[in-house]
């Protein structure tokens, strides 16, 4: 049995140099922060969907083997800057569909997502650019292809209340691209 | 047994914390008293979600100790200025969002003097379905500006750049900008 922490010693509370209070992240944000293993979240077979928690700080969505839709729900934007890393691995099935959109009829999302406009190595880079009341991306194996491919990388940031960016570099599709920004929610 | 679990102790040189802390909490072995590591404005400024995203407003001086890991918003509309430190090899990165596109003036990010330079890229979004425009920085640029038409910023939010703290002088740029009308560079040398 151990003996009783020290007086004063509250639970929560981290506890650094100085007068023994840290001033500053949380232990919930250090985890989030450091924590690699505490990020990730798989969207597969099973869990085919990730509703995003206000509580969540820093999170790592993989989708994995997309063979039927997937999608993921942002929580309320507040301007907290928390942050979503999106990553996609393994198989993408021909007419599976993968939407991150947000939570309710304020919030929207800025970004601009960049594609090859034809197959090739040499092929035209073209940019969608958000429309103001834009909510969702959509991706499909077609036209939309956004996150769909190996090399697709997102990060999605609450910068403002009722605002998401979206940073992202380049995908690949086959054909005439198409844009995936909507306005759904 | 305790009834408080504090979630973090620190245990006194040469405590082991497999005998001598209770299960189910943090601990961090001191040496001599003193943590070697992460120091406490570098855990809050990757992890305190209160301090990430800073405003630039009219303008702001940035230090590696303050803003590394920050969001930096441009959000005046008269244009925002951001100096960057002197780089100094830390791997200190500053990521920067468009808030506004800016009425007057320009929004900047720019060295603190003349032996500091800019390199890297920035890819810088026509209309639509357009051309997107890949510029390179030049090996004098020192200056990245964001006029609101032709060398980016006309979007607002969704434009964003990232800069790295690679070498002694030496910023290593990316991002993505929205324009207007003809495209141009966002890039100069313009810090004497």
């Amino acid at each position: 049995m151990q003996e009783a922490d020290p007086e004063g010693v509250v639970e929560g509370q981290l506890y650094g140099a100085g007068n023994g209070i840290h001033d500053g992240a949380t232990i919930e944000e250090l985890n989030a922060g450091c924590d690699l293993s505490s990020r990730i979240v798989t969207l597969s077979t099973t869990v085919t969907d990730y509703v995003g928690d206000p509580s969540d700080i820093y999170k790592y969505i993989r989708v994995a083997n997309a063979t039927t839709d997937r999608s993921v729900t942002l929580p309320p934007a507040t301007g907290s800057g928390k942050q979503y890393i999106m990553t996609f691995v393994g198989a993408w099935g021909s007419v599976a569909r993968c939407v991150i959109q947000v939570a309710n009829a304020s919030d929207t999302i800025s970004g601009i997502l960049l594609g090859k406009n034809t197959g090739g190595t040499n092929a035209v880079l073209v940019s969608f650019r958000s429309a103001a009341d834009s909510d969702s991306i959509i991706s499909d194996n077609d036209t939309t292809k956004a996150i769909s491919q190996r090399n697709s990388f997102f990060r999605i940031v609450d910068i403002a209340p009722n605002k998401w960016v979206v940073q992202f570099t380049a995908y690949d599709h086959a054909g005439a691209a198409a844009s995936p920004w909507a306005a759904t929610v | 047994m305790s009834s408080v679990r504090s979630p973090l102790k620190i245990l006194g040189a040469g405590q082991d914390p497999r005998n001598d802390a209770p299960t189910g909490l943090l601990y961090a072995q001191l040496d001599g008293g003193v943590y070697n590591g992460a120091t406490k404005q570098e855990l809050n400024n990757s992890c305190d979600l209160s301090q990430r995203n800073v405003s630039v407003g009219a303008a702001l001086t940035l230090t590696i100790v303050d803003h590394a890991e920050k969001f930096l918003i441009l959000d005046n509309l008269a244009g925002s200025i951001i100096t960057l430190p002197p780089a100094v090899n830390s791997g200190a990165i500053f990521t920067v969002y468009v808030a506004v596109t800016p009425t007057s003036n320009s929004h900047k990010v720019q060295c603190p003097d003349a032996a500091n330079t800019i390199r890297g890229s920035m890819m810088v979004s026509t209309d639509g379905v357009g051309t997107t425009q890949g510029w390179r920085a030049p090996s004098t640029a020192d200056t990245v500006t964001l006029n609101g038409t032709t060398s980016g910023g006309a979007m607002g939010y969704g434009e964003w750049m990232e800069f790295i703290d690679a070498g002694t002088d030496s910023w290593i740029c990316n991002g993505v900008l929205a324009s207007s009308g003809t495209n141009v560079s966002p890039f100069s040398a313009a810090v004497s």
